[in-house]
């Protein structure tokens, strides 16, 4: 029983593991906007929507301001992941960390707001338009 | 009859020791001549990989193997989202030589485990471009690609007939950075028709050449479309990498489908190492930027 069941591992347990991480990136990609190059499977060289044409806004507010804040250098793996998988877990993580850095100015902010932004084409004229991945908010802890 | 037997009945070829041997040595010279890895992971990893090499008792021992699959894993956790897809197929390959270096008929074992994961791979990335896509089939991505990745300039220039400003002009075009505003020169822009030919042509061949391989992977062994898995494996490689310069995922490709030559097929054989290190070549020598390019000035 057990050595039938070691000589089938053998001959599955590569391929179903395969199997499952590629369809777990087919589902983070629908439900998550996961970039369809990243993340085990396959999906490299489909399309246009790699993570290096990925790009991140973020956008700080309160009751009167609003405005878009500079990303720093030392953060910027930190938002390729977050580019490439824009869970609300990654962003809010990206987030607390933006946040961090503006608490230290004199402006107190209620939220920030994350957007990740992909590059599609007209078919037609190959035209480069924004699309909108993910959005999301986060409520700003009083000082 | 077990699942296993069933499965050495369906996909196994008769290979030999010779075929493993040249399978592993492949696979380890990707991992050298391609180091994966952090500062932690990769001297652990190349350390492995120079002792295997360099010794046939370490060669054949399934925990070392373990260790570059685990090692392999880590690299793809530590990475993750960002490692590319090869990284994780370096983590099974590794894996399955392990599990199948511990069985008595190893030789069956990885030829059915390189069958199956490079039929796998092809056909994940045959739903990428057929239906998940949506501008793959029409020949958009390949259109923006040859024109925004760097890695293609010197190809669309010259198999596109594109001048040094043309290109240019185009690439701006094309990589303007917009968020849902309209870009500047929409109606300007004019695709020359021998360029608009190349994308086809490129969307085309990879159309025909991904799903040609699913099916001739997947397909039970020795039997229609099984038999034409080699010719197409390594005409894949030698197109595709002469342009595409993802040269550790074309050596991991061609290990996992050495480790399915026959010990009859000695050219065969021959013909995966030759493309192996064609494919060197084409790193070492990037042909289309210094030796064609200057060409057209």
């Amino acid at each position: 029983m057990i050595s039938r069941l070691a000589a089938t591992v053998r001959y599955w347990l590569p391929a179903l593991l395969l199997t499952l991480v590629a369809s777990n990136q087919l589902r983070l990609a629908t439900t998550e906007g996961l970039s369809p190059w990243s993340g085990g499977g396959f999906g490299m060289f489909s399309s246009t929507d790699s993570p290096g044409r990925r790009h991140l806004h973020a956008l700080v507010q309160n009751a009167s301001i609003r405005r878009e804040i500079a990303l720093p250098a030392d953060l910027e793996e930190t938002v390729r992941r977050a580019t490439t998988l824009p869970s609300r877990r990654r962003l809010g993580r990206l987030a607390a960390k933006l946040a961090a850095l503006e608490s230290r100015g004199p402006i107190r902010w209620d939220e920030i707001e994350l957007q990740v932004w992909a590059a599609d084409h007209d078919r037609r004229s190959l035209a480069p338009d924004g699309r909108l991945v993910r959005t999301e908010r986060f409520t700003l802890e009083s000082r | 009859m077990s699942l296993a037997e069933r499965s050495r009945t369906i996909f196994a070829d008769r290979t030999g020791p010779l075929v493993v041997d040249l399978a592993l040595r492949l696979t380890l010279l990707d991992l050298l001549l391609r180091p994966i890895g952090n500062w932690a992971v990769r001297p652990l990893i190349l350390g492995l990989a120079a002792v295997a090499l360099l010794s046939s008792r370490w060669l054949h021992q399934p925990l070392l193997w373990l260790a570059l699959a685990g090692l392999a894993g880590i690299r793809v956790f530590l990475d993750w989202p960002l490692a590319d897809n090869h990284a994780y197929l370096l983590a099974y390959w590794c894996l399955a030589i392990s599990l199948t270096l511990m069985a008595q008929d190893t030789d069956k074992a990885l030829a059915f485990n390189g069958r199956l994961l490079v039929g796998l791979v092809f056909l994940f990335a045959c739903i990428w471009k057929f239906a998940l896509s949506g501008h793959y089939v029409d020949g958009t991505f390949f259109q923006v690609t040859l024109l925004i990745d760097p890695r293609f300039e010197g190809f669309s220039r010259i198999a596109g007939g594109l001048d040094a400003e043309t290109y240019q002009a185009l690439h701006d075009f094309v990589a303007q950075h917009r968020d849902a505003s309209p870009a500047i020169g929409t109606s300007g822009i004019e695709l020359p028709a021998r360029f608009k030919a190349l994308a086809l042509a490129a969307t085309a061949w990879n159309v025909s050449i991904n799903a040609s391989l699913a099916i001739a992977f997947l397909w039970p062994a020795d039997r229609g479309p099984s038999r034409l898995r080699h010719p197409l494996l390594l005409v894949y490689c030698i197109v595709t990498y002469a342009v595409a310069t993802v040269d550790g995922f074309g050596w991991l490709l061609l290990a996992m489908g050495a480790a399915q030559c026959t010990v009859e097929q000695r050219r065969t054989r021959l013909a995966y190492v030759a493309v192996f290190v064609l494919i060197l070549l084409y790193r070492e020598v990037p042909w289309a930027d210094s030796v064609f390019m200057p060409l057209l000035g």
